[in-house]
Parts: C-alpha cells; structure tokens; sequence
C-alpha cells in the first residue's frame, strides 16, 4: 500500500464510519463493485476501529493515561484516615474527582484532588487560605465546599456528592434546551453567583461543567477554585494556559490577564452558558484558544436569534447586554440580568424543568461483547396494574429537596413517611423502593397523578424540602386524589435542619388528619421504622438509597452503622441480611444470622415490613436447620403463610412476589417443575422490569428449559438496568455463548482468561441443557478448572457435568478419589450406572465420612451388599439415642434409617414392603443427595405395581434435584418418565422427555447410545404417528 | 541542573516564529530534564517502575517554561517536541534492553539509569515505534498525531495546534490512525 491508496481508503473510511449500519452496507456495496480491495479494506478498519478501544488497552494502558490506577492507589492511600476513597468518577482538566466515604461523618463525598503537575505550581497555603473562603458559603444553590487540604504533595477539597448530571451532559444531549428550562437555570446561577457576589468571591470559571443538575434544580460547584488557584499559582500557572477560567466562557477582560476582575466578568460567563443552552454552542466556538480569545476582542457577540429564531427579542437583548466586550456596558450585577429576563415576561409552559431523565449508567460490557439493548427500550415497565387503582393505596413520592446537605431526605422522608403511614386504618403504602424506580419526575401534581396511576396508587403524597434561611427548613406536602386529580390537603412544618427526621413525624400526623377526613381510620398508632436514634435512622436510610442502587457495599457500610447506633434496630438488621446475601458482598456474618436477629426484634413495624423480617427470619431458620423432619415441615408452611399473607395484603408487589419464587425455588419441598418456577421469576419482571433480582434464576431457568431466545432478551434487560451486579459478568459471557452468530473459539477463550472465577459456575449452570453438541458447559467448567486446577470443587464440578452429558469414563477421571461433598456425589451415581469397577466402589465407599455415610446405600442394595447397609443402619440408629444430637442431626439420622430399611426390602427383593416403607417417607424430599434416586425407585415399583397413573404423578414433580442439578439420574429420570407418558398416552410430555435424552445425551458414552437411539427413535415415531391415534401398550 | 526557564522560553519563541535553529538547541534541553525528572522520580519511589510518561513530558513542560505569554500554540509545540524525545528516549531503551538480554552490546549507563518502563511496555513500544513508521510512510500527520498522544499525552486540541490542522481533521485523523494502528499491532496489516 502506498500513501496514495492509504489516503482513498482513509477518506472513505471517514465517510462510511459516520454512517448507520445500513447506509453503510450499501456505500460498501456500491465500492464493492468496482474496487473490491478497497471494500475489504475499509471493513477491516471498520471492524478494527469499533475495537479499538480494546485492541489498543494495552499499548494505550502502558503510556496514555496518566496511570489513572497508580493515581487513585495514591490518593486512596494518602487520604485513608478520614475517607474511605471508593472510585475516580471524573477528570478533568485541573482535577480528577473522587467518590468516597467521609469516615467522620457517615455520609458519600466527591473529593477533588488537583492534578499533581499543577499541585507543584501552586502554593498550597495560599490556595488553602483562598479556598478556605469560598467555604462560607451557604446557599441552596452552590454545592457547599466541606474540607480541604494538603496530604502527600496532593492539594484536593471536598464537596457533597451530587446525585443527577451536568449542565454539559444536559446540553450535549439536547442540544438547545427548552427555553423555560434554561431561563430557569440561568436564574438559578445567577441566584448562587449573586449571594457569592454579596461576600465578595468570584467564581471567575462559570461553564456548563461547573452546574449540577439535581432534580431539575441548578447547583453551582467549583466556587471560587479557579481564583484560588490564580492567587496561590506562580506565574508558570496563571501564564501556562493550564487553569484559569475556560476561553469559551471567558471575558474579554480575563483573558487578557487582568487582574481587577469583579462580577461582570461573571455575568459574561453567564450570558455565555445560557447564550449556549439557548443556541446549542457558544457564542464564540472556536476551536483554538487563540482564536477565541482573537474574536471575543474583536467580534461583537453574534444574534442568538440567527440560531433560534423562536428566542424572544428581550432575551436576546439582555444576552448582548451581558456579553459586551467591555465590563461597563454591561449589566452591573447578575440580578439585572435576571430582573431584564424576567420582565421579558417570559412564561415558560408551566414554569417547570422537563423531568428529570434518568442516568442509564453506562452497561460495562467487557471487550469483545456487544452491546444488547435494543430490544429493551420496550421492554421496561414498571407495575402492571395500570388502569387497575385501589383507592386505599396511598404512594409517597420522593420529595423535592432544596438545599445542600439536605439531598438524602428527598427519599428518606418518603421512607419514613411510606411507613408511617402503612396500615392506618384501610391504607396501604407502596414500597417506597419500588415508588423510587417508578419515579422520574418532579414533586407536581401531574408528576405525582401519573405515578400513582402506573402504581394503582388511589393516593398520592408530594412535597419539597427547603433551606430556608439559617439553619432551619422548611417542608411542605400535598395529599392528591390522583383519579381526579384533586388536592385533598396541603400542609407546612418548620424546624431545625437536624431536625428533619422529627419533621417526618409532625407531617405525618397531619397527613394523618387529612386522611382521616376521606376514610374512618379508628385509633391509629403511628408507625416508626423502629429506631429511637436519630443517627441510627439517618444511616439507615442512607443505606436504603444505597440498597436501591444496588450499592451494596455503600448499603452495607451504613446498615452496620446504623447497627452500631442502634443494637436493637431490626429493620437494619434484615436488610444487612439481605445485602449479605448478595452475591459478591462480603459480609462479617452469614446472612441467615442478620435475618435470625431482626426476626427477634420484630416488633412495632408497620404491615409490610413486619412481614417480610418475620419471613426471612423464618427462611433463615429453615436454611439453618433443615431436615426432613417435621419441625421442617411445619417452618416450611409457616414461611410460605407469611409469604401469602404478605402477597394478600399487597398483591402484585415485586419484592414480595420475588421471595415466594426464591422460596419455591430452594425449598422444592414445594418443589417445582423448571417451567412453574420460571413463571414465578417471569412474573416478577412482568411486575416491574426495573428490578434486578428475579433476572438471574429467570435467565438459569430459561436456559434449563432452552429457551434461548427469550433468555437473550431477559440478559439484555437486565444489562440494560446497568446492575453493579456480580452476575453482569457472568451474563454477559452466557448471551456471548448462546449467540447464534457467535463468537470465536478464540474470543470464548480470551473471555474465560479474564473472567473472574466465581463467574464460571454461573456461566456454566443454564448450559448444562444446552442441545448444542458442542456442550458450552464442558467447555466453560474446563476453563474453569485450567484456572483455578488447585481447588477441588472446579474438578468435581467438571465430573458433574460430563457426567451428565453421559461423558461417564471422563467423569470418572476427572473424578479421582472424591475428597468433596460433590465428587462423592457424583463418584455414587457413577458407581450405580456401572462405570466403576466394583471393587473399587466398595474401597472408595468405605471410606466416605459420616456426612455421605448413607450416599452408597442404593449401590450396596443392587450389588446384594446387605452387610453394609445394616452396618450403616445401626450407626445411625446407635446415635439417635444421643443426646447430644440437635433436632436437627436427629432428624436426618431417622430419615437414613427409613432409608436404609427401604434398600435392604429391595435388596431381598421384598417389593411389596419397599412400596409400603417408601410411602411412609416424608412426603417432601428435599434431597441432600440420592433422594430423588429413592423416588425414582419408588416410581418404578408403582409402575412394576401396574399403578402409572400414580408413578406418572410422582415423576411430574420433577426430580427437585436442586442441591446438584444435573447429574445423569436426571436424564433418567426424564427417559423413565418419557416411557411411562408414551404408555399413557401423553405424547406431547412424552416426545419432550425424549428429546431432552436424545438432546443432553447426544455425543455420550457408547455405553448409553442405546437408550439415545431408542430416544430418538421413539420421537420420531410419536411425531410422525401423531395424527393416527397414539400407540400405547409398547413393551419397554 | 535545569536550565533556565527564561532560556528555554526564549528558544520556544523563537522556533514558533520560524528559527529551526533555536528547535536544535531546544532539543537536548528537554531531553536532559526528561531524563532527569525520570531518574528523580525513580529514586523516590523505586516501585514506579511504570511511571506514566505523559505525566512527566508534562512535568517537564512546567519546570522547564517559564514565560510571560506563553499561548497554546508554544505549548503545543513544545509538548510535541517531548514526546518524539520521549518516543526516541523509549525505543533506545527498549533496544539497550534487548541487546542486553541477548548478552551482546553495552548498556549505556545513561539509559540504565532511566528505566521508568516496564520490560512488557519496552517491547510494546518497539513494536508501536515500527508501526509507526510504517504509518509515517503513508501519512507523516497521521504518525505525528499518534506520537503525540501516546508519548507526550496531547490533547487532541493540542495536537492539532501543533499540526496547523483543524480539530476535527485532527479527530478525523486520529480514528482512522488508530483502527489502521489496531489492524497494524494486531497481526492484521492491510495490504
């Protein structure tokens, strides 16, 4: 290639790369016909420049950036005795921000740490003193600056983290604003810039960068910063070009260096900024400083009106007036500016911001995946009961706050004020979380009607939280009827900024009052989340925020402060639990004992709550000392009463409704077929797809079940909430797998090399149905071993699964000598399907501890080994006299013991009394192992008996395998129960048993080819025999 | 020892006004307190053995510039005059290094005292440095452009300063470099 032809392939790449995908196919098409070279050419770059990013990591990671990990290892080091630095959430081009944890305070913080090469240049007292200034101020409408200073040669200060975007993403994405919406903005800054004026500071840098967007309103950040650095920089600062002020936004009089700035450098700034949000760039684009600088002290500000010709005239007055080149003939102070655009009587539709749009996170797809969510655009909802409105039902949305320092109270008080009020008299509330992810909109009437429609809500609450003056605020709140759309009652309070919680209260009584006027509420008494301590409380509901983000490490941070507050809070003690049940969260106890405690402190919460802790509690016992006795069983029944009197009293609400899925899903004493429980979780999405949790065992299940294509479509969801979620990984390799366009054999392999170990079993777990012969799951789980071969799990996880997909030599290699739970499972249904020699068996089986003692029983019964069984028996027998035994250990040693007698009548081939033994144990099998082996074993004694009606119900449950899904009793089991539906005539059962066998065991041992042969045979058949009348009466 | 700022800035103005002269004498300026600052930073932490070389071309803009007006164009070009000596400082390096792993050839002390890269980058910037004149043969912008940014970390508006082109010639020119350099370090030439 030479630069000639470098440059024609260049300059069509520049065309076609702007284009879409399908604009793009046909410029290659046109190219391809008559320079075929060239088409393939551009393809190549095409497809290497969509992967540049991740084909140049490390080139790019070894010299670009300025080592951004190494830096954030500093800063995290250097400021770790008061915060706990968490991660870099921006740079730019003075300071790269940081999110942490201010450790005195309790609370999340942005910290600003000044680039190092400009921290040499300054003189960091100096700018200490000059920042130390701006710390004054207080206004709702500047982001309060909390600390400063110097560690470790870094020069950085503190401010509040602010929730919500930049004034510059807002525009990026828009464009041109509304014309309400900037003005609003506009007044907001001005707002801030004047009372800064007042107390003598400058901001000197107003720019889109430097306004926060939080719900809607305008904050100010960077106060003061950029003078701060001006007066402390030496003169390779203040003449570098590196800080100080931006051209774009910059007044003539600034960039010409003057050092006599006063506010109306500001109000340039300001007409620049909103000049901008009205026009979509500013006044002077340009792209080198120079040349900007040149057309600001030559040009006179160009017509906002040649951009939009639908600005009103008075505001394009007041814009020239206040981007005049020299300070004098400009509007002497901000308020002017404000008070022209205001007498311009502008009056914008309903005086509001366009709501505020919620920040999709960006979906970190790692490397070569690609992206998925399209489909989900139409995908999310939330709350299928629109149309569908219960006038009891009251929703409290999240309040409008005002003020810094005050933002955790805008869901706080709908937390506090959704429990207080649940279970007055008639009224239901809805959960606030689930109020937040409906929510995205402003504290309004319309905003709040519309909520309460998609939420069936009959009732709705909303208000503001406002810094008034000195320390105190001020929160208002209105009661709206939200079918008509009617305000039932307004009302007002006022206390001490500390006193927010208490506030909570006083309002909530009022609502109270108004509530009592429309319905008879009888003696209510008023609900609290159930601490007494203020800060307790505080720390929970940031927590709750936190919870809802799926912040889980934040989330736990503050429940466990709110713990340490407050030792008898049981609300922060089960959502602890909760957290600590997250996968990936490390927690100091094991979920079941944070639910264990909170059960015990169950007491005053309001309905909902109440129950939920009660189940979890109950669920957390039943984890902690299941057996398959009837204490279990009666754990079990009280578990689900709670769940389903829960769901009563709240129907359709998705967390509820996901704990009965979890229940249903590992208590298969209820035990389900895959397509019930995949129901269950696919109804909890169906009820608000916004929720992160039901996706993953929805995803398992539906890859169980090879519904491929809906479980794509349930992975793009979920990526599209953008979870910081463990399983984001793990799904986005599986949707990579299932593919149909695929990835390569190389690019799998790249994955499985970074891949984070806990991800491989995730992975692995849905494929293990997958039809496809190339058997993903093999290939994920040998992945699995190559990087982790020192552990014993990945390798009896490998055995399992080759196992399953009757690889039954292979199994028993990788099997070895079983030192697990899980190798020794498997190594037992190895020995029943004949792989292992017998001696061996017998010499491995001996020594199997006492946990797995019994496991071997059914491979002595069918060898005739009755010795062992009765050896075993008495064992267990001997220690059930113990008293040392728990309930618990007592109950498993009587169900080994029925176990045992069940296998030695079958051993003497008494039937009749193994069906009669059989049938008295439990009538819920939740097998540690081998169990459903037993049932298995019973089926095929009510079949030998002539009783198919009874065997075929008992198969239909589905083997409830679920401690390890997936061994090769479960084909089995599917071929067993295939061959009893074909003789009752059940074809449509029957041929998906028997392509399921056909399916998962389709490149098996030659030992099981003909049970796959007779499966596929048996398909065909039924397919094609399906017209005629079914066959029935085959011998088998 | 630094040189002077005031020197250095006379030198820089006077090669933004056309002195080619006045870029020859710049050059060994900027390449000493390179080496320098490298060398310092490592006998302060030893561990950084992967020290960022963007942060220190910039470093040395700030020690060694020192100037009443100095605008972005000066800048531009100096920071585009660091990193080819950063580029050129890296690729002699990696070439020491490598003839020293071999066991043939002298290390030369100066080198050895310099090592702020990682012998993983070192090979990476040997094969990035061929790359890039392989790229400097079909468009001599584009491979200045891609030297700039990842030996003197420019800003793509720095960049085009430096260059005389456009910001979006420069943006232009930056994507199609980096998909021809993926192609490139990829194994995937274009023909």
């Amino acid at each position: 290639m030479d630069a000639q032809r470098w440059d024609e392939i260049r300059v069509a790449f520049d065309e076609l790369v702007e284009l879409d995908a399908a604009e793009r196919m046909g410029r290659l098409t046109t190219i391809g016909t008559t320079d075929p070279e060239l088409r393939a050419a551009i393809e190549s770059l095409l497809t290497a420049d969509a992967e540049a990013d991740e084909r140049l990591a490390s080139i790019e990671a070894a010299l670009v950036p300025a080592t951004a990990a190494e830096h954030f290892e500093r800063v995290k080091a250097s400021l770790s005795d008061r915060y706990a630095v968490q991660a870099e959430i921006g740079w730019g081009g003075m300071a790269t921000v940081f999110r942490a944890l201010d450790l005195k305070h309790d609370r999340l913080v942005a910290i600003k740490v000044l680039h190092p090469e400009l921290g040499v240049a300054l003189g960091a007292d100096r700018f200490l003193r000059e920042i130390q200034i701006v710390a004054q101020l207080h206004h709702p409408h500047i982001l309060a600056l909390y600390d400063s200073g110097k560690t470790d040669g870094l020069l950085y200060y503190v401010m509040p983290l602010a929730e919500g975007e930049t004034l510059r993403a807002r525009i990026n994405r828009d464009n041109q604003l509304p014309l309400a919406d900037a003005l609003q903005i506009a007044r907001e800054v001005a707002d801030a810039l004047s009372y800064a004026h007042e107390h003598d500071v400058i901001h000197c840098d107003v720019k889109p960068e430097n306004v926060m967007l939080e719900s809607g309103h305008a904050v100010v950040t960077d106060f003061g910063i950029s003078r701060a650095i001006s007066e402390a920089g030496d003169r390779r600062v203040t003449e570098s070009g590196m800080a100080i002020g931006t051209p774009a936004y910059m007044s003539p009089e600034q960039a010409a260096g003057s050092t006599e700035l006063d506010q109306r450098a500001d109000v340039y700034s300001l007409g620049c900024v909103l000049y901008e949000m009205l026009a979509g760039e500013p006044p002077f684009p340009a792209t080198s400083t120079r040349a900007i600088l040149a057309r600001k002290a030559t040009e006179p500000a160009p017509s906002v009106r040649t951009k939009r010709r639908t600005v009103p005239e008075p505001v394009e007055q007041a814009l020239q007036r206040a981007l005049a080149k020299v300070p004098t003939d400009r509007f002497a102070t901000v308020q002017q500016l404000v008070a022209e655009l205001t007498a311009a009587d502008v009056r914008p539709e309903g005086g509001l911001i366009s709501p505020k749009v919620r920040s999709t996170r960006a979906i970190a797809l790692m490397g070569i995946l690609v992206a998925v969510g399209v489909v989900t655009g139409l995908w999310l909802k939330v709350g299928a009961r629109a149309g569908e409105i219960d006038a009891n039902v009251l929703a409290v949305v999240p309040f409008d706050v005002i003020g810094s320092g005050l933002e955790m109270w805008g869901e706080g008080l709908s937390d506090m004020l959704a429990h207080s009020l649940d279970g007055a008299g008639p009224f239901r509330t809805v959960p606030p979380s689930l109020v937040v992810r409906a929510w995205n909109g402003r504290a309004d009437p319309t905003s709040a009607a519309q909520l309460g429609a998609v939420l069936g809500a009959g009732l709705a609450v909303y208000g503001r939280l406002v810094a008034s003056g000195g320390d105190s605020v001020r929160l208002t709140a209105t009661l709206l009827d939200v079918a008509s759309r009617t305000i039932i009652g307004e009302t007002e309070v006022r206390n001490h900024r500390d006193n927010v919680d208490r506030l909570a209260d006083s309002l909530a009584v009022r609502l109270l009052g108004g509530l009592g006027r429309i319905r008879q509420l009888g003696a209510v008494q008023l609900k609290s989340l159930g601490s007494s301590s203020p800060t307790a409380l505080k720390a929970f509901l940031r927590g709750e925020q936190h919870h809802r983000r799926l912040d889980m490490d934040s989330a736990a941070f503050y429940y466990g402060r709110a713990i340490e507050l407050d030792s008898t809070f049981a609300l922060a003690y089960n959502r602890m639990g909760g957290v600590a049940w997250w996968p990936g969260v490390v927690s100091v106890r094991p979920h079941h004992e944070w639910w264990l405690r909170a059960g015990a402190l169950n007491r005053g919460l309001a309905i909902r709550e109440s129950l939920l802790v009660a189940a979890d509690s109950i669920y957390a016992a039943v984890e902690t000392s299941f057996a398959p006795d009837s204490t279990t069983w009666a754990m079990l029944q009280r578990l689900f009463a709670t769940l389903e009197r829960a769901d009563r009293h709240y129907p359709n609400d998705p967390e509820i409704r996901q704990r009965i899925a979890e229940a249903k899903l590992h208590t298969p004493i209820f035990g389900r077929a895959p397509e019930e429980l995949r129901e269950s979780f696919a109804h909890v999405v169906e009820l608000d797809s916004t929720y992160t949790p039901p996706y993953r065992h929805l995803i398992t299940l539906q890859g169980w079940l090879q519904e491929i294509e809906p479980a794509r479509r349930s992975i793009a969801a979920f990526l599209a909430l953008g979870p910081s979620d463990a399983y984001t990984e793990s799904e986005s390799i599986l949707d990579a797998i299932w593919d149909p366009s695929g990835v390569t054999q190389a690019e799998l392999e790249l994955l499985f090399d970074t891949a984070s170990l806990e991800t491989f079993p995730v992975v692995s777990l849905p494929l293990e149905t997958h039809p496809d012969s190339t058997e993903p799951a093999i290939q994920v789980v040998q992945a699995y071993l190559s990087r982790n071969d020192a552990d014993e799990f990945p390798r009896n996880y490998l055995a399992k699964v080759l196992a399953f997909r009757g690889h039954l030599q292979e199994a028993k290699e990788a099997v070895g000598e079983p030192r697990r739970y899980l190798g020794r499972y498997v190594f037992t249904e190895l020995a029943l399907l004949g792989v292992v020699p017998p001696g061996r068996a017998a010499e491995v089986f001996s020594r199997f501890p006492d946990q797995s003692r019994d496991m071997p029983i059914p491979w002595w019964a069918s060898v005739g080994d009755t010795a062992s069984i009765k050896d075993t028996r008495a064992a267990f027998a001997t220690s059930i006299g113990s008293d040392t035994l728990s309930r618990a250990e007592a109950g498993w040693a009587n169900w080994r013991v029925a176990k045992a007698d069940f296998y030695l009548a079958l051993a003497r081939r008494d039937t009749a009394e193994a069906l009669r033994l059989a049938s008295r144990f439990p009538e819920y099998h939740q097998c540690n192992q081998g169990c459903y082996y037993q049932r298995l074993t019973k089926a095929r004694l009510l079949m030998a008996a002539g009783r198919l009606r009874e065997a075929a119900e008992l198969l239909d449950e589905g083997s409830n395998n679920v401690f390890a899904p997936h061994v090769p009793g479960d084909v089995i089991w599917r071929l067993e129960r295939a061959r009893l539906h074909e003789r009752l005539g059940n074809t449509d059962k029957a041929i998906s048993d028997y392509a399921f066998v056909a399916d998962v065991w389709c490149n098996a041992d030659d030992s099981l080819q003909p049970l796959v042969a007779e499966s596929r045979a048996a398909s065909q058949r039924l397919l094609t025999g399906e017209g005629q009348g079914r066959i029935t009466g085959r011998s088998w | 020892m630094p040189s002077a700022p005031s020197e250095v800035t006379r030198l820089l103005k006077q090669w933004s006004a056309g002195d080619q002269h006045a870029r020859d004498q710049l050059i060994p300026l900027v390449y000493d307190e390179l080496r320098r600052l490298a060398h310092q930073r490592l006998g302060r932490a030893p561990r950084e053995s992967t020290l960022s070389t963007t942060a220190l071309v910039h470093e040395t803009y700030v020690r060694l510039v020192e100037a009443p007006q100095v605008d972005l164009p000066d800048r531009a070009h100096f920071l585009a005059l660091a990193s080819r000596i950063m580029r050129n400082l890296l690729v002699d390096r990696a070439r020491a290094r490598s003839a020293a792993k071999r066991g043939g050839g002298v290390t030369p002390l100066e080198l050895n005292e310099s090592l702020w890269v990682s012998d993983e980058d070192l090979d990476a910037v040997t094969g990035l440095d061929e790359a890039l004149k392989r790229l400097e043969a079909l468009s001599s912008r584009q491979s200045r452009l891609v030297e700039h940014r990842y030996f003197g970390g420019l800003s793509l508006q720095e960049s085009a300063v430096a260059l005389g082109v456009s910001l979006a010639t420069a943006k232009r020119d930056l994507r199609s470099a980096r998909a021809w350099l993926a192609l490139e370090l990829g194994g995937e030439p274009l023909r």
